[in-house]
């Protein structure tokens, strides 16, 4: 018998559209082919874990029922998992009362001041990645 | 006859784009819904943005709005655009049969000029999947000073009932 599924795992995919983002990325995920988002969540493909998919464009369930997930990661419930966040960052800073971006939150909530330096640090972080590839000269130019 | 209110809250509410929240209060024994609030938890600021453009532009900028209905947005932002320009809309049906005479005559190119009134108020309305989409925009001289696109559920699920569009998610 051919072994087709080599790891026996499963990954949590939690995703936020949350993100200033237009939900363009979403539908073109539903779209690829080379994986198919259904070979991930069905575990066919070899070598790749099964995915379990928690996505609020493509989720069944509504409200609280699709927090659950979420806050249970947020607990550390569930470890390890892989978050994506859709769109870019708003700043959180820069708004009086309220917030740009909210998730399952009360209207009027706010993020945390940790979740703001957290993403404040992921942004330059990324910034300082790219600016140096940049300063790099490629192989191919050099020869 | 009526009873206690039960407050029933979907959000978000997943399957669609825009981070979407209903809030209500139900009298479940009277059948009636007392209280119904929409609102999104995401601000993107294109009423914000768009102010100082050149209407010609608004459908190009406005269609990056929504992944999934951009030409929905497209469409409104091209009507808003005929609305505001008393001859364009006047001569619509007119130019439209013109348009067709010359696509029927084999000739496949046509070109009507449009010229951006300098003051003007206008809408556009477009069927989008979820409903009634629509863009209401302010020109003043020339340019965009007041751009708001009010989504199907601002007219779905208005707090002021059918019809009469006031929430949260256009107030910002």
């Amino acid at each position: 018998m051919v072994e087709n599924v080599a790891v026996n795992e499963v990954v949590d995919l939690l995703w936020l559209t949350a993100g200033l983002s237009c939900d363009g990325d979403s539908v073109a995920m539903t779209a690829a082919t080379q994986p198919a988002l259904e070979d991930l969540i069905a575990g066919t493909l070899p070598g790749a874990p099964r995915l379990r998919l928690h996505h609020p464009v493509l989720a069944y369930e509504v409200g609280d029922e699709f927090l659950e997930v979420f806050r249970r990661a947020a607990t550390g419930d569930i470890d390890p998992f892989v978050l994506v966040v859709e769109g870019s960052l708003p700043d959180e800073r820069a708004v009086g009362e309220g917030c740009w971006a909210a998730f399952g939150e009360p209207p009027g909530a706010r993020m945390s001041a940790s979740a703001v330096v957290l993403y404040g640090r992921t942004v330059r972080a990324r910034r300082e990645v790219t600016r140096a590839s940049m300063k790099v000269v490629p192989d191919w130019r050099r020869r | 006859m009526s009873g206690e209110l039960v407050e029933k809250v979907w959000e978000p509410i997943t399957r669609i784009v825009g981070s979407l929240g209903i809030h209500t209060k139900i009298d479940f024994a009277a059948r009636r819904v007392a209280e119904c609030r929409s609102t999104s938890s995401i601000f993107r600021g294109y009423s914000v943005f768009m102010r100082g453009k050149d209407p010609r532009d608004a459908h190009v900028i406005t269609s990056r709005i929504c992944g999934i209905c951009g030409d929905n947005h497209a469409t409104c932002a091209v009507w808003v655009g005929t609305v505001a320009s008393p001859e364009l809309f006047d001569g619509y049906l007119v130019r439209l049969e013109a348009a067709m005479a010359e696509v029927r005559a084999g000739r496949r190119e046509t070109w009507t000029p449009f010229t951006v009134p300098e003051d003007a108020v206008s809408c556009g309305f477009h069927e989008a999947v979820r409903g009634v989409l629509s863009h209401h925009v302010v020109i003043r001289d020339g340019k965009i000073a007041n751009d708001h696109p009010y989504p199907p559920t601002s007219w779905n699920a208005s707090p002021l009932g059918g019809g009469r569009t006031l929430s949260t998610t256009h107030t910002s």
